[in-house]
């Protein structure tokens, strides 16, 4: 268990360093927010959907919530790793891949958390305070589980499209799929309830609406009575299914694992 | 002048090549751009289908706008990302030198190094969707075409000179990765109409940072909301603009101390 601690703390005195980084990124990941609720707000009396601006506001905000919550990178990194060959210093080390890297992606958290999060939240919530709500229309107990769904849903599909790269070297096109669904069918562009029918119906199949849709709706009041408990449990149903998938996935890449050099 | 034309051509015809090399490669990132089209696209005809209007701009209208989005966008993602990108790393790792070295413009030389080809898609959907959206609108001659071209100039010398100018700041810092990508996130504001903002904010998009004229402004003057005239503004700001950045970049290599040896 120490080791791991010192792999978070490593995360976090890395993320340290860089500074000025962390105000582009403030910057960076408040714009979207802010565009996307004027976009919302002046058409405030047209909207036809059975939400209303001010939840639209809520949901984006949430959402922006969601994201630096559950967001895990290494997908990228370890494919480019696997590719080189440089993955195999993992290999050597007496910690468990990719168990890793929840310690370091809680360890960069906790920056993220202090230096990142709380300003953003606090620049969004200052220009937008009349119109986002502080309290989860289902409650906090109903919204902490359905983020800790998220969280395991979002690591097990990076464990899943990192694992292709032992199979497939262009394995990076499977991490913009992902974005692409994460943004379409996750519900971070849009919330599933504006859609069409047949995009609702296609969304319902996969995992992604249980990253941003699912909490950031439970939040706003998109979901209610039934709606909520059958979400829970179809969510708790991909975590299991993911995680098992995953295991086993994971497990058949590393036997066809080879890198050259010493 | 003719040198530079010389030398863009050569580095095109050099990254083409090299973006042929690997073609697996080019035929998925030139499928992504296709679904990022897609996705981006039906954005806006979902967004559509729950409001009958952004700021009074109806679907038939936004055609052109959006159009001219996409055409840029493949400036923006083909012809400048991997430049801009290359800078902050350039002076983190100390390598500029080797284009402040060079008997050719450094600005020129580290804007134009790289070229991503994999952008076609974008051209051809900005393409469809600005000549589908004049043929909507009636607007289908050679003045508006021109007119389009015209637009298509300026916005993409204003995006270049706002970008150029936000990447050369990472000069002052030794490490600040991530500043390229702060163009290409307000970027975003460009594709709705400035009604929608606050009136501060209106007033920072059409002067300081002239966003505003970028895609919004061009289409209500080819649509005809606006007298022509107006097409003095966007021709203004992108050489006063493309002067300012290269002031600027001049101004900032007197900063700028070497990381290697």
């Amino acid at each position: 268990m120490r080791k791991y601690f010192f792999i978070a703390r490593a995360e976090w005195l890395d993320a340290l360093q860089n500074y000025a980084e962390v105000i582009v990124w403030i910057i960076i990941e408040t714009i979207p927010i802010i565009v996307i609720s004027y976009v919302w707000l002046s058409n405030a009396e047209n909207l036809s959907s059975n939400l209303t601006a001010n939840q639209l506001v809520t949901y984006y905000f949430i959402v922006l919530v969601v994201s630096r919550l559950i967001g895990f990178y290494f997908d990228q990194s370890t494919q480019e790793q696997i590719r080189d060959g440089t993955f195999s210093r993992y290999l050597l080390k007496p910690i468990r891949v990719p168990l890793a890297f929840i310690p370091q992606n809680l360890g960069g958290k906790l920056f993220n958390t202090i230096f990142l999060f709380i300003p953003i939240i606090g620049i969004s919530f200052l220009i937008f305070r009349q119109q986002i709500s502080i309290t989860p229309s289902a409650g906090w107990l109903v919204f902490l589980i359905s983020l800790g769904v998220a969280y395991f849903i979002n690591f097990f599909i990076c464990k899943i499209i990192t694992t292709i790269a032992f199979f497939w070297e262009q394995s990076f096109a499977f991490t913009h799929v992902k974005w692409v669904l994460e943004n379409v069918a996750g519900g971070y562009l849009l919330p599933l309830s504006l859609y069409p029918n047949w995009m609702k119906f296609f969304a319902n199949f996969l995992p992604f609406k249980y990253l941003y849709y699912y909490p950031s709706a439970l939040y706003v009041g998109d979901l209610v009575g039934k709606e909520i408990l059958t979400g829970l449990l179809v969510g708790v149903m991909w975590v299991l299914f993911l995680g098992y998938f995953a295991h086993n996935f994971w497990r058949a890449g590393l036997k066809r694992y080879s890198s050259v050099g010493g | 002048m003719f040198r530079y034309f010389r030398l863009y051509k050569h580095i095109f015809q050099f990254t083409l090549v090299k973006n042929l090399a690997y073609p697996q490669n080019f035929l998925l990132w030139s499928l992504m751009d296709i679904v990022w089209a897609i996705v981006n696209l039906g954005f806006f005809r979902i967004l559509l289908l729950n409001i009958p209007h952004i700021s009074g701009w109806t679907w038939e209208e936004l055609t052109i706008p959006l159009g001219l989005f996409y055409l840029l966008n493949a400036f923006i993602w083909g012809a400048m990302h991997t430049n801009m990108k290359q800078i902050p790393l350039d002076v983190n790792k100390g390598n500029l030198d080797l284009y402040l070295t060079r008997p050719v413009n450094s600005q020129f030389l580290l804007s134009t190094r790289n070229i991503n080809f994999s952008l076609i898609p974008s051209i051809v959907v900005g393409a469809f969707l600005t000549w589908y959206g004049y043929s909507l609108n009636h607007l289908l001659n050679v003045q508006n075409l021109l007119l389009a071209l015209l637009f298509l100039t300026t916005s993409a010398t204003i995006c270049y000179s706002l970008w150029f100018m936000s990447v050369t700041i990472s000069i002052w810092f030794n490490r600040l990765l991530n500043i390229p990508e702060v163009f290409t996130t307000v970027f975003d504001v460009a594709k709705y109409p400035v009604d929608i903002y606050p009136p501060l904010a209106r007033f920072l998009l059409l002067t300081v940072f002239p966003l505003g004229l970028v895609l919004f402004l061009p289409s209500e003057i080819i649509l005809g909301r606006i007298s022509i005239s107006y097409l003095f503004f966007p021709i203004l700001a992108a050489g006063i603009l493309l002067f300012i950045s290269h002031k600027f970049w001049n101004f900032a290599l007197r900063h700028y101390s070497s990381a290697s040896s």
